[in-house]
């Protein structure tokens, strides 16, 4: 490692990982290069419509995340641009850039329709002319690849019919007859006819022996049931949908249950046949006809209007380059390879990997991914954070209190795309007209560097003290508009933007008189509204940069060392005497790689790294304070205070009530199973026949969901069974394998090495049942139809996992979200209003500053379980490097006079931010969100949303209607 | 009556708001009638901005929030139509009628739900005729 760090990172891709990371970095004091190959940012995520398994847009995750972006100074961004040279170690690399020509002009609108286009894209590094072509180095601490993924050419499959028959397309390419549908129809590409009968095929390029692809790509079981379930949403008729596939792969959290409604409450079939053959009809109708066979070996002809392939992931040629270019290590699929127990790190130190290009996986894992990568590199390069950034230096805030509002309004022509419609001139005339209305202007494109110089002239010169933008969405240009009012000495909350374009020019294309006229009522009301408004302040919170850890597992483990080696101080809170976790009943994962030794190896580190405590056998019993400045009060009466929580208490083993276990001794769980082949147990070793049996406890009724790892446990204990005794017969007894991603190397070298796998059904479940000696496991064999019974010496039953013991009561102080199953629900997509830095979301919860990971938010592996400790870490570290933090302006302030202390506040805020203190409530700052709730439910009024008061709005609708009275 | 042209409130949330600005990319075209003013959650919204609107001689007001379980601020879109169908009860209680005002839920990304609602309420309150408190419209009748 080198002794002259640099604290910049490089960042390739600038998919959604590539967008998270850079965030994560450059909010915990990083300085950030984005390199981007293509010409825009949003990679394969802006190609979809919607995202599992909450149905949000695709496009409004991600638009506000690239909003960010174009206001934040610690990033340079390079698109149409390539690396063609690395050299140097860990801690300083020297990276050689290449890019090719592109056209940006600051002259064009930086906001047109389009969300994936950015401001001050393509500037270069020697602050040359925007967009200059050429070779340049940058210099960098580490390097984090998100190259992303391509989807599977399905071509290469012949008998597909891809670009043979014109209604057989992709699954990316359906993504984009949702996007453009009108949402009442879905189209063909054939003829423009409306489908009433589409079919999924699952598994094109994935699990695909012949094609080399052995790999499962994790994501296309799920996004094929969302199609489904959209393509019916989409339209006014009726739709039939059908997937065919092998094993429904719908492990992750909260998607057993979307498979189930899609099944149940939607009407999509689901077809368990890998399908051989598409054609055409012959009746020249351009519908494909599927032959097919089904559980009971009968062939099946069906007719569909539509097919579309389920695509599977595989690395893009140039990312491959890339992993080769680096020196990094791929595995058999061309995929960088992750060191073991690391999730993120590559073969070559101080280069890390997250998203696809590390394996196929869907988006809130790739976010996770992303923030362990930033919190990898933030490890290695704590010494030098900071050392590149500077912070932004602003003009002394003019006070405007007390003066008369002074309003500027300007209003844009976007080119033509307003102007065309929109008598603009007319807009301006009629806005210098209002009350206190000084100055008003035109310009071609708002937006353009030079507009910014102007607009901030026009403030000096004329004095004004009340910003107006009348152009385009506030959603992408709000905050850069903000900034340049502030770098000319004003209060950034001194402004208001009017979309007269998505809102007007673009939806009143042949009235332009009409159209005229509502532009200048938007403008009205804004400038009414402006009238109003007040500076605000963003109040300071100080930031105690120390961790509560709670939980000395893996995760709870990980993430204090991540916090610790990035020069916090973290406290582990543990209920047991130990440190370990789960991970001491598991011997190996599913790579072979011996748990036990990593395990003592971190609880080593943990205990001799001076920046951690850790107090076992101690619960916490309360918690007072709010983000930066929490104070926990443990079973053992400890106080400690600290800026940040993480969650990360585990899970534990079901203990299942059927299959005679606790009556029969040979009738282990998984985990017992484990530790009797880790002790190497005689019985286990001259055993027979072993029968594993899934899903014990699993996609249940009273709990619809997958414990997702024990498919892959059973798997790897097969084969672990296997090499202890290389003559026992081994069963698996399954209901879906859902041995997802690189898992499948392993389901198919134990297929290969005689495991037999049985399928049952949920309704004819294996028996299990013994004379008081003997144990006889009886399954239906699907395939014969008949009953086979196993003479069997060991039965192993893959036991759910459980949520937390102490799930609920932690959360009884703690007041945050569980899931049905009493996991902690994480809030993947969720925000706050503005511009705050919380579109994704994967491991925080609404409550700021207490984070979760590990078991605690769902089942997953030790590798899981470690990249999502890291990317707590490395969230917390946005927090914990600030000395202080800043609310939002936009917050509720209570006039205490008019309080009346009766709790409707508290109970009402989602974001616990109202308390009652002496006898009136009081709003902390940090904690509120802006959204207004309380606001309005105060019974008394004593609540105002500052600068969305009722008067402000009541004036608004008044001056609107005005001309009417 | 046949010109008669209606001046609509539409009081949308940020993220509902978003979709009014989607609806505009893909520029689909809907009644010039309606006038936005954004809050930032659809739980913002007071019963007293509500009657003002109607005082103040509004043809039509409706509320738009995100979809129900989907708000951003977890409940927020449910006070909402809370307090909606209260001002809308009021509104029938003293005679005005209840049929100007609506409650909405359009998600951030559905831009052909935004102009099918402003083509909806547009149309409704063309079939109304002008407020009774709209004096200009009024005095034509």
């Amino acid at each position: 490692m080198s002794a002259n760090k640099v604290g910049a990172v490089l960042v390739v891709g600038g998919g959604i990982a590539g967008i998270q990371a850079t965030l994560d970095l450059v909010e915990s004091g990083y300085y950030v290069y984005l390199v981007e190959q293509s010409s825009t940012i949003g990679g394969n995520m802006s190609k979809l419509d919607k995202a599992f398994p909450t149905d949000n847009s695709s496009m409004s995750i991600l638009a506000p995340k690239l909003v960010e972006f174009g206001s934040i100074s610690s990033i340079q961004y390079f698109t149409n641009t390539q690396i063609s040279e690395v050299a140097g170690e860990a801690g300083d690399f020297k990276v050689k850039l290449s890019q090719t020509p592109n056209t940006a002009d600051t002259k064009v609108c930086t906001n047109y329709v389009t969300p994936v286009e950015l401001p001050n894209a393509g500037q270069d590094i020697s602050g040359d002319d925007n967009g200059k072509s050429g070779d340049f180095e940058v210099n960098v601490g580490a390097v984090i690849l998100c190259p992303g993924g391509e989807t599977f050419e399905a071509d290469q499959i012949e008998y597909l019919g891809y670009n043979k028959y014109p209604n057989v397309v992709t699954s990316i390419e359906f993504e984009r007859i949702l996007r453009t549908s009108d949402k009442q129809s879905v189209i063909r590409p054939s003829d423009n006819k409306k489908v009433n009968k589409i079919a999924w095929i699952q598994c094109v390029g994935s699990r695909n022996i012949r094609d080399e692809k052995h790999y499962c790509s994790c994501v296309c079981c799920m996004y094929a049931i969302k199609e489904a379930v959209c393509a019916k949403q989409y339209s006014d008729d009726e739709v039939d949908t059908s997937i065919f596939y092998m094993d429904m792969r719908t492990y992750g959290k909260d998607f057993e249950k979307y498979y189930e409604e899609a099944r149940d409450d939607h009407g999509v079939n689901f077809i368990r046949s890998r399908i051989y053959a598409i054609e055409e009809t012959k009746d020249g109708s351009n519908n494909l006809l599927i032959r097919y066979g089904d559980d009971k070996g009968e062939i099946h002809h069906e007719e569909f209007d539509m097919v579309v392939l389920s695509v599977g992931f595989k690395p893009s040629d140039s990312a491959v380059q890339l992993g080769n270019n680096l020196g990094i290590k791929l595995n058999d699929f061309n995929f960088a390879e992750t060191t073991p127990f690391t999730s993120v790190n590559t073969s070559k130190p101080g280069i890390y990997v997250a998203g696809i290009f590390g394996g196929p996986k869907d988006i809130p894992e790739t976010v996770i991914e992303a923030s362990a990568a930033a919190g990898a590199s933030e490890e290695l390069l704590s010494d030098v954070r900071g050392t590149m950034i500077q912070e932004k230096t602003y003009p002394p805030e003019k006070d405007v209190s007390g003066e008369e509002p002074r309003i500027g309004v300007f209003v844009c022509n976007c080119g033509n795309n307003i102007g065309g419609v929109v008598n603009v001139p007319k807009v301006v005339e009629s806005a210098k007209a209002l009350p206190y209305v000084v100055y008003s202007q035109e310009f071609l494109y708002t937006c353009s560097q030079d507009s910014q110089e102007i607009i901030k002239q026009k403030i000096e010169e004329h004095s004004l003290n009340r910003i107006i933008i009348a152009s385009c969405s506030p959603r992408k240009l709000k905050y850069y508009f903000q900034e340049t009012i502030r770098e000319a000495g004003l209060n950034r909350y001194l402004f208001e933007m009017v979309n007269i374009r998505d809102q007007c020019s673009f939806v009143h294309m042949n009235e332009p008189e009409k159209a005229t006229e509502k532009a200048k009522d938007l403008v009205k009301l804004s400038v009414n509204k402006a009238g109003n408004i007040e500076s605000l302040n963003e109040a300071p919170v100080n930031i105690n940069p120390k961790a509560l850890v709670i939980g000395g597992g893996v995760s709870g483990m990980t993430n204090a060392l991540n916090l610790a080696k990035q020069g916090y101080q973290a406290h582990i809170v543990e209920k047991s005497d130990r440190l370990g976790g789960n991970a001491r009943r598991i011997s190996t994962d599913f790579n072979n790689q011996d748990v036990q030794s990593y395990l003592n190896q971190l609880v080593d580190e943990v205990n001799s790294n001076t920046n951690i405590q850790v107090t076992t056998q101690a619960s916490v019993s309360k918690v007072d304070g709010y983000v930066g400045n929490f104070v926990t009060t443990l079973s053992n009466n400890e106080k400690i205070e600290h800026g940040v929580i993480t969650i990360a208490i585990g899970g534990h083993e079901y203990k299942p009530n059927e299959y005679l276990y606790n009556e029969h001794n040979a009738v282990l769980t998984q985990l017992e199973l484990e530790e009797e082949i880790t002790a190497n147990n005689t019985r286990v070793k001259n055993a027979k026949n072993i029968v594993l049996i899934q899903c014990v406890g699993s996609r249940e009724p009273d709990r619809r969901y997958c414990s997702r790892i024990c498919c892959n446990k059973s798997v790897k204990m097969a084969l672990q069974l296997q090499e202890m005794n290389p003559d026992a017969n081994i069963y698996i007894l399954y209901r879906d394998m859902r041995t997802y991603g690189f898992n499948e190397e392993n389901y198919r070298k134990a297929r290969k090495q005689g495991v037999i796998f049985i399928r049952y059904e949920v309704d004819n479940k294996p028996q299990v049942q013994t004379d008081g000696k003997d144990l006889k496991v009886t399954a239906v064999d699907h395939i014969l139809g008949e009953n086979i019974t196993i003479d069997a010496d060991i039965v192993g039953l893959a036991a759910a996992i459980l949520p937390p013991e102490d799930g609920i009561k932690l959360n009884q102080i703690f007041n945050l979200s569980l899931s049905d199953e009493g996991f902690y629900r994480e809030c993947p997509f969720r925000g706050s209003w503005g511009f705050s830095h919380k579109e994704m979301r994967p491991v925080d919860f609404a409550s700021e500053g207490i984070f979760v990971a590990g078991l605690a938010q769902g089942p997953k592996s030790i590798d899981e379980s470690i990249a999502q400790a890291k990317a707590t870490a490395s969230r917390e570290a946005t927090i914990l490097n600030k000395n202080s933090a800043k609310s939002s302006g936009i917050i509720a302030v209570v006039q205490r006079e008019k309080c009346a202390a009766c709790y409707t506040c508290a109970r009402l805020c989602p974001f616990n931010a109202p308390r009652i203190i002496n006898y009136a409530a009081e709003i902390e700052p940090i904690l509120c969100q802006g959204c207004g709730i309380c606001a309005a439910e105060c019974p008394n009024k004593a609540i105002i949303l500052q600068n969305y008061s009722d008067v402000i709005f009541t004036n608004m609708v008044d001056e609107l209607y005005r001309e009417v009275h | 009556m046949d010109n008669f042209e209606p001046k609509i409130v539409a009081f949308c949330c940020h993220y509902s708001a978003y979709s009014a600005d989607l609806a505009g990319s893909m520029r689909l075209q809907y009644p010039p009638n309606v006038r936005i003013i954004e809050l930032p959650c659809s739980g913002t919204i007071d019963h007293k901005v509500l009657l003002s609107a109607v005082e103040d001689g509004a043809d039509g007001i409706f509320v738009a929030g995100c979809m129900e379980g989907d708000c951003h601020f977890t409940r927020g879109n449910y006070r909402a139509k809370k307090r909606v169908e209260k001002v809308k009860e009021i509104l029938d209680e003293i005679g005005f009628g209840s049929d100007r005002l609506e409650m909405y839920n359009v998600s951030a990304d559905n831009g052909t739900r935004f102009a099918e609602i402003a083509n909806e309420m547009t149309e409704r309150i063309r079939s109304l005729g002008p407020s009774p408190f709209n004096k200009k419209e009024g005095d034509k009748n």
